[in-house]
C-alpha cells in the first residue's frame, strides 16, 4: 500500500474500515484482496468468505461474463469514474437477493500490477424514492411535464402522452415550447426564463387564455400550474397541465343561458317598472280605464316573471341532477284529468282525450308539470283541436300531445327542446322559452325520451316515451 | 289638439304600458305590433313621434328607423331589451333622438318625449 509522510498503513486501513461505502480492493487478477466492515454488512458475506474470491461473487450471475470483460478493459485504460454511466447497477447478497448500487472505481498501481478500489453505495432508498416519484407522476390526474432549467423536457407522464398525442420518447429532451401553438413560443421562452429566476407555485398566465397544441397541430384550451422542483441537478420546473375544453364549453353555455334569462326578464320588468312608477306617481292623472288596465298588466307580468324564474330554477336543478325523483306507478288517464283541471283549455280550444288505461313508472309532480307545459304550448301555438293519446310499445308507453295548428317551423324542429328557442309569435302568447327544455330535463330524469314530429297533414306532435309500470 | 305618438312593440303589455305612460302625459297614442304595421300606420296616423322597439318580428326596428328617416323627419325614440355593447353607438349613428333600454323609467320617458316635442 502507498504511504505518505506520517501516514501509516494502519491509519489507511482504519479509514477504509470506517468508510460509509462498502470498499473492496481487487487484485490485478480480479480476486478480492480486502473488504471493509460495510462490505460485510451490505452483502452478507464475511470478509473471510470474500478474500480470494473473484469480484464477480458480489454481482448477479447474469452480469458475470460481461463484467470480466469490462474489468479487463478498465485496467487497460483506467479513469476515476462512476461505473456503468447510464446503466442500472446491481449488487448481489449472499442470500442471492439483489439491490441497486452506485460504484466508484479508482486505481492503485503497485509493483505487482494494477489494483482496483471499488466504493459501492447501496442506492435502494434513492431508487425507491425515484420509483415513488414516478408512480406519483403517473397517478396524477393531470398531464405533468418536468422541465430542465434550459427549457427542455426532462420527464413526462402517460397523461401527457395522451393529452398531446406524442410518444414519450418524442418529447423527452425537446424544448417544452413544442407543446405550444407557434404564436406563443417566442414569448414563452422569456416567461420561462423569468419564472426560473423567481419561482413561486402558481397558476400560469393568470387572466390569460392558455392553449396547448397536439402533435397533429390542433389546439385546445388548458390550465397550467407551475411549481419549482429543487434537485441535485438544479432547479427543475414541474408543470401540471389540464385540458379545460369541457369546462370552457360549459362556461360559455352558462353565460349564454344567463344572457338569455336576463333578456327574458327584461320584458315583464319593463312593464312592471313603467306601470308601477306611473301608478305610484301619477295615479291622480290616470283615467279609470288605464288604472284598471295597468293593474291587470302588473298582475300578468309579475306572474310571468315568477313563472320564468321558477322555470329557470327548475331547469338548472334538473340539469344539475339535483332534483328528487320518486318513481311510482302513475296512471295516464288520472294524470290527464288532474292536469286539465288545473290548466283547462281556453274557450276556443277543444281537448280530445284519447288516452288508454296505461300506467307508467314516473314521478307524479314532474309528469304533471310536463303535461301542463305540453298542453300550454298547444294552447299557445296550436289550432282549435288538441288530442292527447297513448300507445303501448315494447314495454313502454308513448303519450302524445297533438294539435292541428301550423306545427313547429322546420328550422326550429331540431332545436325545439333547447332553452330559449321560441316560435315567432311567442311574444304575443307569453312563452318563457324554457317550457320544452324543462320537459326534456324531466323526461331525462325519469329515464324516458321526448321528441317532436310534424302532424299529418299539419300540426305539432310532442311524444313522451316512458317505461310502462308492471 | 294633443300630439300623437306611435308606439311599436311586439309585446302587448309593453305596448299597453307605453300607452298608459304617454296617455297619462296627455298624448294621443297609436299602437303597432310589427315593423310592417308601423310603416303602414305612419302615413295613416301622421304621428309627431315614434317609440320603436328594436327587436321585432319581420322587419326590425333598425330597418323601420331607416325607412322613417328616408321618408320623414318624425323624431324616433328607440327601445331595446338588449343592452349589448355597441348598441348605443349604433343608435347614435342611426339618427334616433333617444335610446331606452328595458326596463325603463316612466318618468324619464315622459320627460324625454316632452323635451323632443316641446316647441323650440
Amino acid at each position: 500500500m502507498p504511504r505518505t509522510g506520517e501516514w501509516t498503513t494502519e491509519a489507511s486501513l482504519a479509514f477504509l474500515e470506517s468508510a460509509p461505502d462498502a470498499v473492496v480492493i481487487i487484485e490485478p487478477s480480479g480476486t478480492i484482496a480486502l473488504a471493509n466492515a460495510r462490505t460485510e454488512e451490505m452483502f452478507g458475506h464475511t470478509r473471510d468468505d470474500l478474500v480470494g474470491q473473484p469480484i464477480e461473487v458480489l454481482l448477479p450471475a447474469r452480469f458475470h461474463a460481461a463484467h470480466v470483460g469490462h474489468r479487463n478493459g478498465y485496467i487497460a485504460e483506467p479513469r476515476t469514474r462512476p461505473m456503468g454511466a447510464g446503466l442500472e447497477l446491481h449488487g448481489r447478497r449472499r442470500d442471492g437477493s439483489e439491490f441497486p448500487v452506485d460504484i466508484s472505481l479508482s486505481l492503485i498501481d503497485t509493483e505487482s500490477g494494477r489494483w482496483v478500489a471499488a466504493a459501492i453505495r447501496d442506492v435502494t432508498d434513492r431508487k425507491r424514492a425515484e420509483e415513488k416519484f414516478r408512480s406519483f407522476l403517473e397517478s396524477a390526474p393531470d398531464a405533468v411535464v418536468i422541465i430542465e432549467p434550459n427549457g427542455s423536457i426532462a420527464l413526462v407522464n402517460a397523461q401527457t402522452e395522451a393529452l398531446f398525442q406524442y410518444e414519450r420518447a418524442a418529447l423527452v429532451g425537446e424544448p417544452v415550447e413544442m407543446l405550444l401553438p407557434e404564436r406563443f413560443r417566442t414569448a414563452h421562452v422569456g416567461h420561462r426564463t423569468g419564472y426560473l429566476l423567481e419561482p413561486r407555485t402558481r397558476p400560469m398566465g393568470a387572466g390569460l387564455e392558455l392553449f396547448g397544441m397536439r402533435s397533429d397541430g390542433t389546439e385546445f384550451p388548458i390550465d397550467i400550474s407551475l411549481s419549482p422542483l429543487e434537485t441535485e441537478e438544479g432547479r427543475l420546473l414541474a408543470a401540471s397541465i389540464r385540458d379545460v375544453t369541457a369546462r370552457k364549453r360549459l362556461e360559455s353555455a352558462r353565460d349564454e343561458f344567463i344572457h338569455h334569462a336576463a333578456h327574458e326578464l327584461r320584458t315583464p320588468l319593463a312593464t312592471l317598472a313603467a306601470l308601477g312608477e306611473t301608478l305610484a306617481l301619477r295615479m291622480d292623472e290616470m283615467s279609470e280605464e288605464n288604472i284598471t288596465r295597468a293593474l291587470g298588466a302588473l298582475q300578468r307580468q309579475s306572474a310571468r316573471a315568477s313563472r320564468l324564474v321558477g322555470d329557470l330554477l327548475d331547469l338548472t336543478r334538473l340539469e344539475g341532477g339535483r332534483v328528487d325523483v320518486s318513481l311510482r306507478r302513475v296512471q295516464i288517464p288520472g294524470l290527464v284529468a288532474r292536469v286539465l283541471e288545473t290548466a283547462p283549455a281556453p274557450a276556443d280550444r277543444e281537448i280530445i282525450d284519447a288516452t288508454q288505461d296505461a300506467t307508467v313508472l314516473g314521478d307524479v309532480l314532474h309528469l304533471e308539470r310536463l303535461l301542463t307545459n305540453l298542453l300550454s304550448n298547444a294552447y299557445r301555438y296550436g289550432g282549435p283541436n288538441i288530442t292527447i293519446e297513448t300507445a303501448r310499445v315494447d314495454g313502454h308507453v308513448v303519450m302524445t300531445v297533438a294539435d292541428d295548428g301550423e306545427g313547429v317551423p322546420a328550422d326550429l324542429a331540431p332545436i325545439v327542446f333547447d332553452p330559449f328557442i321560441r316560435g315567432k309569435q311567442a311574444s304575443s302568447v307569453g312563452g318563457s322559452g324554457v317550457g320544452l327544455a324543462l320537459c326534456r330535463s324531466i323526461v331525462d330524469a325519469l329515464g324516458g325520451s321526448i321528441w317532436y314530429e310534424p302532424g299529418i297533414p299539419s300540426g305539432a306532435r310532442f311524444c313522451v316515451r316512458l317505461p310502462e309500470a308492471a | 289638439m294633443s300630439q300623437r305618438v306611435l308606439v311599436v312593440d311586439d309585446e302587448s303589455d309593453v305596448l299597453l304600458s307605453l300607452r298608459i305612460v304617454l296617455e297619462t302625459a296627455g298624448y294621443e297614442v297609436f299602437e303597432a305590433t310589427s315593423g310592417e304595421e308601423a310603416l303602414e300606420m305612419l302615413g295613416e296616423t301622421e304621428p309627431d313621434l315614434v317609440v320603436l322597439d328594436i327587436v321585432l318580428p319581420g322587419i326590425d326596428g333598425w330597418e323601420v328607423l331607416d325607412e322613417v328617416r328616408g321618408r320623414t323627419d318624425i323624431p324616433v325614440i328607440l327601445a331595446s331589451a338588449n343592452a349589448h355593447p355597441g348598441l348605443r353607438e349604433r343608435a347614435e349613428r342611426s339618427g334616433c333622438k333617444a335610446l331606452f333600454t328595458k326596463p325603463f323609467s316612466a318618468e324619464e320617458l315622459r320627460r324625454t318625449v316632452a323635451r323632443i316635442l316641446s316647441p323650440g
